[in-house]
């Protein structure tokens, strides 16, 4: 049945299963795929999730579920409201308490016989070798380029596979990146895009679902991997569009002059990869640009002596979900309708958080208008700070 | 078929206001210089440039790699959303 060599070499005699166990994965153990034997590795398995996210969550759940023996799983976030439109690991009673104790009970509800190894901590250079040392698999689900490079440079170092998945609106990736067969991740993208140039789900949004999509065919790559059967995603990116319902495969190529799994390598440790993503050069050249601030505290004196008007630049969709009555120029239209605002009138722009606004109080600062300043917060800060009745999103 | 089909991915979509397109070229070119006539006809794609994986016909390529009429190229931005 083996198509590979399985990452678990025969588990006979290090681990049984019980009499609970077999009849819990019984419609695993009549597939000869599986079996008895399949299922002794996946027990003897040590899985690590990096993210107990919107991939982390159903990935974690299945391969819990499967009886993967020992679960690692690396996250010092706390559930937010804002997660459990896909974080499914999560429930509503878990909102403010830590995505770790969370995911870890939800893991231990679904199959009691799953070991999980939590790491409350932040994934860094100092500690990621140690951390991966110990497991067989590594399954990509965070959020950030550093991280997304960090991971893949230490399973090319290790000489583990890492099992990639990514997300964004409706579309997602997964592929497994093993060095040690094919390409790894700096293959297909060597350097990684400067900050602000792709967005992140929290500014781009992401379908609830779609992570579901990703993370049970990264768990399913990860049985495979174990089991040593099928044909893995190595070599392959697949592409997944949830609105076209269609799955597109990209054949990669390791690239031979890659700097960490080339013939020539140039990267022969863990590197800074905040700084490798330009995050730190960034924020130094944010704080350059500093536009004048205005707290919603102070905003809301000055709406109430009069003498500031305020503008909102985020979209039109956006402002159906809240908004404090300004009127509306998207920021995207902003240049082309300057003539709609009165240049020698303050001007206080906002628009969900604070980033999209600093840029329209640039452009006006540009074009001329004399007293423009951007809401510290955006209207998420309005919600929390002055008016609750205003929803935060 | 006449031109080149080109397919957009993720964040490059979403800047060309698009999924796909067809560049009237018949000539076999280099990638290499099929980019600035994409990136001319959508100049929010530019600033992309070098972080953007291409595909032809379902492989990954390099900027040196030629592409003919009725080929088609996906262009792949990085995702990092988990
Ligand atoms: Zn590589």
């Amino acid at each position: 049945m083996e198509t590979r060599q399985p990452l678990i070499q025969n588990a006979n005699g290090a681990v049984e299963l019980s009499n609970e166990e077999i009849s819990r994965y019984s419609r695993h153990l009549i597939m000869p795929e599986v079996a008895l034997e399949g299922q002794k590795k996946l027990k003897q398995a040590r899985v690590l999730t990096i993210g107990a996210g919107g991939l982390g969550a159903p990935l974690a759940m299945y391969l819990a579920a499967a009886g993967v023996g020992t679960i690692g799983v690396v996250d010092f976030d706390v559930v937010d409201e804002s997660n459990l439109q896909r974080q499914i690991i999560h429930g509503t009673s878990d909102v403010g308490r830590p995505k770790l104790k969370s995911a870890r009970e939800t893991i231990q509800d679904i199959n009691p016989n799953v070991k999980v190894e939590g790491f409350e901590e932040q994934l860094t250079s100092e500690n990621a070798l140690d951390i991966f040392r110990d497991f067989d698999i590594i399954v990509d689900g965070t959020d950030n380029f550093p991280t997304r490079y960090l991971v893949n440079d230490a399973c090319v170092l290790l000489g583990k596979p890492n099992v990639y998945g990514s997300i964004f609106r409706f579309e997602g990736q997964a592929s497994v990146f093993y060095a040690e067969e094919g390409p790894c991740y700096r293959c297909l993208y060597p350097e990684p895009p400067p900050p602000g140039l792709v967005p992140s789900c929290a500014e781009g949004g992401v379908l609830g679902i779609l992570p579901g999509a990703i993370g049970t065919i990264q768990a399913t790559e990860t049985v495979k991997l174990i089991l040593g059967i099928g044909e893995p995603l190595i070599g392959r990116l697949l592409l997944y569009d949830a609105l076209s319902m269609r799955f597109r495969e990209m054949k990669l190529r390791k690239n031979p002059e890659c700097p960490i799994c080339g013939e020539n390598r140039t990267i022969h440790e863990l590197i800074d990869y905040e700084e490798f993503c330009g995050i730190p050069q960034a924020q130094a050249a944010e704080q350059e640009d500093e536009v004048p601030e205005i707290t919603v505290q102070e905003l809301r004196e000055k709406l109430n002596n009069g003498g500031i008007s305020v503008l909102d630049v985020r979209e039109p969709h956006e402002y159906e979900v809240a908004n404090i009555g300004a009127p509306l120029i998207p920021l995207g239209e902003l240049p082309e309708r300057y003539q709609e605002l009165d240049r020698d009138e303050p001007l206080a722009v906002h628009c969900k958080s604070g980033a999209r606004s600093a840029r329209a109080v640039k452009l006006l600062k540009d074009a001329g208008f004399k007293e423009v300043y951007n809401v510290k917060g955006g209207i998420n800060a309005w919600s929390e700070e002055i008016d609750p009745s205003v929803p935060k999103y | 078929m006449n031109g080149i089909k080109i397919l957009l991915f993720g964040a490059a979509a979403d800047r060309a206001g698009t999924r796909e397109t067809v560049l009237p070229v018949e000539e076999e070119v280099a990638l290499g210089d099929l980019w600035p006539v994409l990136a001319g006809r959508y100049p929010k794609l530019a600033e992309m440039q070098h972080n953007l994986a291409f595909a032809v016909n379902g492989e990954y390529a390099r900027m040196e790699d030629r592409v003919s009429s009725g080929d088609e190229v996906a262009v792949l931005p990085p995702v990092s959303g988990g």
